[in-house]
C-alpha cells in the first residue's frame, strides 16, 4: 500500500513537471528555441496567485487570474524580446531568454521581497482506504494534470489551430505558403505554454505552500529534463518524461538511503536515455539532405 | 616609439603586480584603528533576502547593547563604542569585500557574522589581521576549529545535536523518533550527525527522512516516511519545517511532537503561516525564551519590543545584545587586571587580551544564559531551555 502512494504521490509530481514540460516542447517544436524564462512563469503564476487569493481568499478565481496574467505575460514577452530576434543566432535567443529570467526574477524580488511567502490555498483532506491514504489536493493536482493533457492532445490533433501548429512544428517555411500565420501560431504557443506555467504554479502551491522569486527555477529545469527524456518537440514526450521523472524522484525521496542522491540519479537518467536514444524516448529522428 | 611605449607599460604592470601580491601577502601591521575615536564592533549578516529576519534581529540586538553601554563605559574604560554592520545576504562570496572595508575603517573587535557560511569566509579573512570574533548565531564546528580567535555566544551544530540527543534519551522513550534533515546544508546535516552518533545504539531505531534544496518542491514522500513517528526531530530551519509541518496536516499520520534545534527560532512569527493550524506539539531548543516571565530576557524582550516591535525578536537578536555586553565585561576585567584596552589599541593586542579574558570569565544574569563561561576551544558553556512555541490540541 505504501507502494500505490508513493506511485500515486510520484504521478502527481510528474503531473506537474509534465505541465512546465509541455511548454518547453511546444516552444521548442514550433519557435524552434529553448525558453528558459518558461520556469518562471511558473514563479509569475505563483505570485499571481497569492496576491489574488490573499484580496479574496478564492483558490480557483485566484488561479484563473494567474492564468490569464501568465498569458498576458507570455505573449508580451514573446513579442518584445523574442520575435525581433527571429532570424537571429539560436545563441543569441538562448541569451535573451536567460536575461528575461534574471528580469522576472529581479522584478518580483523588488515588487514582493526576497523572503519566502507562505499561501496555503485549500486542505481538502486524506483519501483513507485501509493502509492506503492520499490527500485529496494529490488527487485534483493528478486527475487535472491529466485532463489538462488529454485536452491538449486533442486540441493539437483535432482542431485548425492545432493542425497548424503541428504544420508550422514540421517545416515552418511550408506551412507559410500554405497560408498559415507562423508568427500568430508562435504566439498562440507562448500563450497556451504560459497558461500551462500558471496551472503547474497553482498546483505547486497546492503542494507546497511556498511562493519565492526563484519558486520555478529547479522545476523549470527539471521540467526540461523531462521533456529532452520524452523527446523534445514531443508533446507525449513531454508528458511521459514529466511522469517518469516525477516518479523516480518520490521513490528515491520515499527511501531514506536514497533521498540525498534523488537529483543525481534524475540527471543520471537522462544521461542514460539520452546515451540509448539521443533523441528522447518518443523523439523523432531527423533525416538531413546534404 | 612604439617599442619603447610597449616596454614602459610592461614595466608598468609589473611594479604594479608585485605591489599588489606585496600588499596581500600575510596580512600587514597597519593599525588602522589608530585615528579612532570610539572602539569599533563590526559585523555582517543578511539584512535582506531569506535570511534578513536573523541579520535584522542581530542589528537591532547588538545596537541596543551599544547604546546602552555608551551611557556608562566613558567612566568605566575612558571610551564609548560604535557598532556598524554590513548586508552580506547570507551569502559567503559576499563577505570578503565587505570584511575588508571594516578591517581598514579600524574595526577592532567583530561579530564574524550572523550565518554560518559566511563566518567561515570571515574567520579566513580575519585570521592573518588577528580581528578577534564572538559571533551571536553561526553554529558550525568549522567557525571555532582549529582556530584560537573565534569565539560563539550560541550553541554549536555539535552541542546542539548533542543536546538534542539526549533530551530525546531522557524523554522520548516511548516512542518512535523520526528525524527530518537537509542533506546539503551544513547546519542540518551538522546537528543530524552529531544526532545519531550521540543516540548511540538507539540510533538504528531512528527513522530517517531528509531532502535537498533541489528537492523541495513536494513533501509528501518524507511525510509517508515518518508517518508512523510520534515524535519528529528537525534540525532545519523555520520555514522548511513549516512547509512539512502544513504538508502533514494533508495526511494520515501519528506525528505529535515536533522538536527542533535554532533554526525553528521565528516559526511562530512567519507571514501566512499560523501554528495554531499545526495539531502537534512545536518545541525547540534555545538559549533564549522570548516568552520568559522574569529576569534579564524578560527585561530585553520589553524593551527591544517597545523599539523594534515584535517581528526581529528572536534569539539572534539577544544573542548579539550578550556578545557586545561579553565584549564589554571583558574590557572591563583586562582593565582590572591591568590590561587596559586604549580607544584606538590595534585589533591583533585586543585580541590578545581578549583571548585571556574569555578564558577567566564567567559571565552571570545574561539574557541568553544565566551562567555563561567559554570552553578553550571557544565554544560557549551555559544552559539551554526548551520552548514550546504551541502545545499539543487536545
Amino acid at each position: 500500500m505504501e507502494f500505490l502512494t508513493t506511485f500515486i504521490n510520484g504521478l502527481s509530481l510528474g503531473g506537474v513537471y509534465a505541465l512546465i514540460a509541455l511548454g518547453y516542447t511546444m516552444v521548442y517544436g514550433i519557435a524552434k528555441m529553448l525558453n528558459f524564462a518558461h520556469g518562471d512563469i511558473i514563479m509569475v503564476g505563483g505570485y499571481t496567485i497569492m496576491v489574488f487569493f490573499n484580496m479574496t481568499g478564492l483558490p480557483l478565481a485566484a488561479a484563473g487570474v494567474a492564468v490569464v496574467f501568465c498569458i498576458v505575460t507570455g505573449v508580451l514577452i514573446e513579442k518584445l524580446a523574442y520575435k525581433p530576434l527571429r532570424g537571429a543566432s539560436p545563441l543569441a535567443v538562448l541569451i535573451t531568454a536567460i536575461g528575461v529570467s534574471y528580469l522576472l526574477e529581479s522584478l518580483a524580488q523588488i515588487i514582493f521581497g526576497s523572503d519566502h511567502k507562505m499561501v496555503i490555498l485549500n486542505h481538502w483532506g486524506t483519501l483513507e482506504i485501509g493502509a492506503f491514504s492520499v490527500s485529496y489536493n494529490t488527487i485534483v493536482t493528478l486527475s487535472s494534470a491529466i485532463a489538462i493533457m488529454i485536452a491538449l492532445t486533442l486540441f493539437v490533433n483535432r482542431t485548425k489551430v492545432g493542425k497548424a501548429m503541428l504544420a508550422v512544428s514540421e517545416d515552418r517555411d511550408a506551412a507559410s505558403l500554405m497560408g498559415i500565420s507562423v508568427n500568430n501560431i508562435i504566439t498562440i504557443t507562448f500563450a497556451i505554454g504560459s497558461a500551462l506555467a500558471a496551472v503547474a504554479g497553482a498546483f505547486y502551491i497546492l503542494k507546497t505552500p511556498d511562493v519565492s522569486t526563484t519558486m520555478g527555477s529547479m522545476p523549470g529545469i527539471k521540467a526540461f529534463t523531462a521533456a529532452v527524456i520524452g523527446g523534445i518537440g514531443s508533446i507525449p514526450g513531454a508528458m511521459l518524461g514529466g511522469l517518469l521523472l516525477g516518479i523516480i524522484e518520490t521513490a528515491c525521496l520515499a527511501v531514506p538511503a536514497l533521498a540525498p542522491f534523488a537529483i543525481a540519479i534524475e540527471f543520471g537518467l537522462l544521461i542514460i536515455i539520452l546515451l540509448v536514444k539521443p533523441t528522447g524516448i518518443l523523439g523523432k529522428k531527423k533525416r538531413e539532405k546534404v | 616609439m612604439k617599442k619603447g611605449f610597449k616596454a614602459m607599460a610592461g614595466a608598468m604592470t609589473l611594479t604594479m603586480a608585485v605591489a599588489a601580491f606585496a600588499a596581500c601577502g600575510g596580512g600587514n601591521d597597519k593599525n588602522y584603528a589608530e585615528n579612532n575615536t570610539q572602539f569599533k564592533i563590526c559585523t555582517s549578516g543578511p539584512l535582506t533576502g531569506d535570511y534578513a529576519k536573523y541579520g535584522l534581529g542581530v542589528k537591532n540586538g547588538a545596537t541596543m547593547a551599544v547604546e546602552e553601554i555608551n551611557k556608562v563605559s566613558q567612566a568605566e574604560l575612558g571610551f564609548t563604542f560604535k557598532f556598524d554592520m554590513a548586508d552580506d545576504r547570507a551569502d559567503p562570496t559576499e563577505v570578503t569585500s565587505k570584511y575588508t572595508s571594516f578591517y581598514e575603517s579600524g574595526m577592532q573587535i567583530s561579530l564574524g557574522t550572523v550565518t554560518s557560511g559566511a563566518c567561515i569566509q570571515w574567520k579566513a579573512d580575519a585570521k592573518d589581521d588577528g580581528i578577534f570574533m564572538l559571533t551571536p548565531s553561526a553554529t558550525s564546528d568549522a567557525v571555532y576549529a582549529d582556530s584560537d580567535y573565534t569565539y560563539q555566544m550560541c550553541f554549536s551544530d555539535n552541542n546542539q545535536g548533542t543536546a538534542a540527543a539526549k533530551y530525546v534519551k531522557d524523554n522520548v522513550t516511548e516512542k518512535t523518533v523520526g528525524v527530518f534533515y537537509q542533506t546539503d546544508d551544513e547546519y542540518s546535516s551538522g546537528i543530524y550527525n552529531t544526532f545519531i552518533a550521540e543516540m548511540g545504539d538507539k540510533a538504528s531505531a531512528v527513522v530517517k527522512a531528509s531532502f535537498t534544496k533541489d528537492t523541495k518542491t513536494d513533501f509528501s514522500s518524507q511525510v509517508q516516511t515518518l508517518k508512523d513517528c510520534e515524535f519528529v526531530f528537525m534540525p532545519i530551519y523555520y520555514s522548511d519545517a513549516s512547509r512539512f509541518m502544513t504538508t502533514a496536516n494533508l495526511a494520515a499520520n501519528k506525528i505529535e511532537q515536533y522538536y527542533g534545534c535554532d533554526g525553528l527560532d521565528g516559526i511562530d512569527s512567519m507571514a501566512g503561516f499560523d501554528v495554531t493550524t499545526i495539531p502537534q506539539e512545536i518545541s525547540f531548543l534555545t538559549h533564549f525564551n522570548s516568552n520568559a516571565e522574569g529576569g534579564k530576557a524578560k527585561d530585553f524582550v520589553d524593551k527591544y519590543t517597545e523599539e523594534f516591535g515584535t517581528e526581529t525578536l528572536n534569539q539572534f537578536g539577544a544573542s548579539a545584545y550578550d556578545c557586545v555586553y561579553a565584549i564589554y565585561e571583558a574590557l572591563k576585567a583586562a582593565k582590572a587586571d591591568g590590561k587596559e584596552v586604549k580607544v584606538n589599541m590595534a585589533p591583533k593586542a585586543v585580541c590578545e587580551i581578549m583571548k585571556e579574558q574569555l578564558q577567566k570569565i564567567t559571565l552571570t544574569g545574561f539574557v541568553t544564559g544565566t551562567t555563561i563561561k567559554w570552553n578553550k576551544d571557544g565554544t560557549v558553556n551555559k544552559p539551554a531551555d526548551r520552548v514550546i512555541v504551541k502545545g499539543i490540541d487536545k
